[in-house]
This record gives structure tokens, sequence and C-alpha cells, in this order.
């Protein structure tokens, strides 16, 4: 007889009742598998109405992410045998509203990456009208290069918090996000950025708990972004305050 | 600012035990429970300069041997504990604040917590020998 | 939205980190075992008066207890909105803070021979 895994599943189908339901699955344990190719067989072989999100399969695209067994992980990096022969649990991510079974509503992080500007605005134009580069300097892209390898899969938002007590936070990778072009030298929005991620839901109602850092798949380190962010916040207010003419 | 939701969704509250769920959750508690400690020490402190500015030779005297009963002993050792507890986690946290480059190299995160504990080593020493000796 | 005012508060706490981190726990060390245990006597009492008299021993003092309650206060403020307490948050930063200001306060008077 060939082994077999059990993945107990969330499910939530507001069409049918209000209250979510975790549902058992037996799937074929396979050594190579990951959490993710357990739910795609679960949809193509034992019940279609299964929702999640998915696509590259390869950690990448930041779609995948679920709660297994309780922590934020991205499913396709996930291997089974990793929890073999213990059942899995899956959840959608923690601290988001829940659409249908693991797809949560991501609104608020679309909103809060364009509430702190997440794309480069250049200092000066091009030169030529438009054409020519902008010229940086490998030192100068070392500087944001670990912050620019955040992948948008808002696993650090499931292990967080604060957020999970005031939604209004604009939270880890929203904060590491503003700081990758914050630090890059072809950007000049500092100031402007500076406005949102410095106010009060911004870097200040993190308390460095630190498991953003910890499940994050990219080694981004939010948490070390966020408390970056406050001492140059912290040193740019002190010093406002004794040389008013230095900003 | 949240936008709203246009279709119906589930709100799964968190629970105010939250930080008992997950062992490093409990430990960031204790992690910021600790500066209760340090504070009430600093109580003591205060009690201390209060006694050293205000009291004649000899009621000094009293209130330095009480210092030695179990009673006191207890309390300094509990408060010993969580505050190398504040300063074991401080350290280890601060490569994460302070990030130093050299050209493209980030200094590792090893060399800056380490010159943290070099830091705390030596100005523990001084402390140690001044109270002690001079 | 705008820049916050926290740096005021934040600058104190983190000052209070890093010389906790650094000192408290030599000085506990110190008048909860080593000088108890290696320095009793009434001699040992009357140096450790006077070094304390000082003044640099008494900024240094003043120092700690100063940075460590603001340390304290802002922490504090935090893990009760982390703990839920959602209510109030103005009055729990104004008993905070207010107790690290009153205590410092307090000890610089102690030490200044004021009271
Ligand atoms: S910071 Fe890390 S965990 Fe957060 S969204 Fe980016 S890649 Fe995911
Ligand atoms: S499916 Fe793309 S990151 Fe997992």
């Amino acid at each position: 007889m060939s082994k077999t895994i059990t993945l107990e599943v969330f499910r939530y189908q507001p069409d049918q009742s209000d209250e979510p339901r975790f549902q058992s699955y037996t799937v074929p344990y396979r050594e190579d598998w990951v959490v993710l190719d357990a739910l795609n067989y679960i949809k193509d072989q034992l019940d279609g109405t299964l929702s999640y999100r998915w696509s590259c399969r390869m950690g990448v695209c930041g779609s995948c992410g679920m709660m297994v067994n309780g922590t934020p992980k991205l499913t396709c990096a996930a291997f089974l045998k990793d929890y073999y022969p213990k059942p899995v649990k899956v959840e959608p991510l923690t601290n988001f509203p829940v659409l249908r079974d693991l797809v949560v509503n991501i609104d608020d992080f679309m909103h809060k990456m364009k509430e702190v500007k997440t794309w480069l605005i250049p200092k000066k134009e091009l030169p030529m009208a438009g054409s020519g580069e902008y010229l940086q300097k490998p030192e100068e892209l070392a500087q944001y290069k670990q912050f620019s390898m955040c992948i948008n899969c808002m696993l650090c938002y499931a292990a967080c918090p604060v957020y999970g007590m005031e939604p209004e936070f604009i939270g880890p990778a929203a904060i590491a996000l503003a700081q990758r072009y914050n630090l890059d030298s072809r950007d000049g929005a500092k100031d402007e950025r500076a406005e949102v991620i410095f106010s009060g839901e911004g870097i200040w109602e993190c308390t460095f708990v630190g498991e953003c850092s910890v499940v994050c798949p990219k080694k981004v380190d939010p948490a070390g972004a966020i408390q970056q962010a406050k001492v140059q916040a912290t040193k740019e207010w002190w010093l406002g305050w004794i040389m008013p003419k230095a900003k | 600012m949240t936008p709203e939701p246009k279709t119906k969704q589930l709100i799964r509250p968190m629970s105010p035990t939250w930080w008992l769920e997950k062992p490093a959750y409990t430990n960031f508690m204790i992690r910021d429970f600790t500066s209760v400690f340090i504070a009430a020490y600093c109580i003591f402190l205060m009690v201390v300069l209060c006694k050293a500015m205000h009291s004649d030779a000899a009621s000094f005297q009293a209130f330095y041997a009480s210092w030695g009963s179990g009673f006191s002993k207890t309390l300094h050792l509990i408060a010993l504990i969580f505050a190398a507890y504040h300063s074991i986690t401080f350290f280890n946290l601060t490569p994460r604040v302070i990030v130093v480059f050299k050209g493209e190299e980030k200094v590792p995160e090893s060399t800056i917590a380490l010159a943290h504990y070099g830091l705390w080593a030596v100005v523990s020493l001084v402390i140690i020998v001044i109270g002690l000796w001079v | 939205m705008a820049r916050s005012n926290e740096p005021l508060w934040w600058g104190p706490f983190s000052a209070g980190m890093m010389v906790g981190a650094l000192c408290v726990p030599a000085l506990i060390l110190l008048t909860g075992f080593l000088l108890p245990s290696l320095k009793p006597g009434a001699d040992q009492a009357n140096r450790v008066q006077a070094l304390i008299q000082s003044p640099l021993t008494r900024i240094f003092i003043v120092a700690v207890i100063s940075l460590s309650l603001f340390h304290f206060a802002h922490r504090f403020r935090y893990v009760l909105f982390d703990l839920g307490v959602k209510g109030g948050k103005s009055l729990v930063a104004f008993l905070c803070y207010g107790s690290a200001i009153v205590g410092t306060a307090l000890s610089i008077a102690i030490a200044m021979r004021w009271i």
C-alpha cells in the first residue's frame, strides 16, 4: 500500500454558510511533494470546489502564502516530508479577511503599497527627453538590494501581531519596500514617503516582535528595516530641533 | 483607511492571548517585561542615592549591611536574570539596526554583535572595579 | 498623514535600552552580591557612601535611573497596546511618560540635595 498523508483544510464558503469549518482530505504522500502539490491533487482529484491562489510554483510570485500548521509559509516551498506522518493543517493567512477557503482579501496591502509609493520617483528627469540611463554604482545598489528581494507574499503581515491588533499599521513589507526606494541613489521621494512611514501608523507602531523577518522567505528582514527607519527618523527629528536649517 | 470590501468576508479576530500561542511571541513578551524589572531596580538605586546623600555614617552602615540579607539577594537575583535577558536579547538585535557597509559588502552581523558584547564586558568590568576598589 | 513626534520619546527610550543593557547587570551584581560578600563592614560602607556622593557617580546614577525609566515607560505603553488595551491611549501614554518624568525630577532633586 502506498503512503498517504492527511490535510486538514480550512473551508469558508460564504454562499453556503457564514461559519468556517475544517475538511480532511487524504492524499498520496510523495517525498518531493510540497503542500501546494497536495492542494492541487485535492482540487484535481478529490474536490474541485476548493479555492486557493498560486501561480509560479517556485517561490517567485508570492501568491501561495498560507498558514501551514499555524506558521505562515509559501505552500510551494513547504515540503510534506517535513510534516509527515502527522496531518498538515492548512489555513488562510492570519490577520487578513477571508474571501473564500484559502483566499484572503489583499486590498489592504495593495492600498498600503500605494500609500508609501513603492516605486522609483527619480531625483531628476532623464537627460535628452526621457532617453538615457540612470547610473548606479555597485555599492549604491548594495544599500537597498536586500529590501528589493520582497515578493509581496504577505507572510510577514500574517506573522505580525501588531498588524493583527491594529490593522491601520502600515506593516512590515510596505515599510521595507519604502526603504528599498528611500535607499536608492536614483530616488528623490524620501521626504514624501517619510510623511507616511514616519507617521503614527508607520514605524512607531512596531514593537520589534521580529517574527516578520523569521517567516520571510526572501530574507528581506522587514523588522530590521523598520528599526533602521526609526533610528533615521529620530536622528532627523532631534537634529531638526538642534539645527532647524539642517533639513 | 482600508478600502471597503465589496463582498462578504470572514474576519478572524486575534485572541487576546496571542502571545501565549507561539514560543517566539512569549519570548517577545518576556523581553519587553524585562524593562519592568530594570525599572524596579532603579527605584532601589534611587533609595541608595537618597540614603547616601542624606544619611549619617551610622545609618548608611546599617542600610549597607542590609544588602547582604537573603531577602535583598533574592530580589537582586530576580532583577539580575531579567536584566541579563534584556542585555543578551538587545545585543543580539543590534546588527539588525546598525548596518555598516564596507563598499559593496555588509559588515557581518556577528562582528557587530560581538563588538557590542565586547563593549558590555568592558563597561561591566569598569563598573565593578570602581565599585569594589575606588 | 504627517510625521509623528514619537522621536521625542524614542530617543530616550533607545538610549535607555542601551544604557540598561550595558550597565544594569553589573550594577545589580555589585549591590546584590559582590559588595555584600566581598566588602562587608562599616569601613566599606563609608567608602561606598563617599563614592556615591562624588559628583561623577551621582551623574551616572541619575542618568541610569532616568533613561531606564524612559525605557520602561515606552515599552510598557506599547506592551499594553499589544495586549489589546485599546481605550485610553493618551491616558496610558500620559501615565507612562509622566512616571518617567517624575522619577527623573525626583532623582535629580535627591542627587542635588534639594530634598
Ligand atoms: S518582506 Fe518577506 S515576508 Fe514580507 S511580503 Fe516581502 S517577501 Fe513576503
Ligand atoms: S506559487 Fe508562486 S510563490 Fe508559491
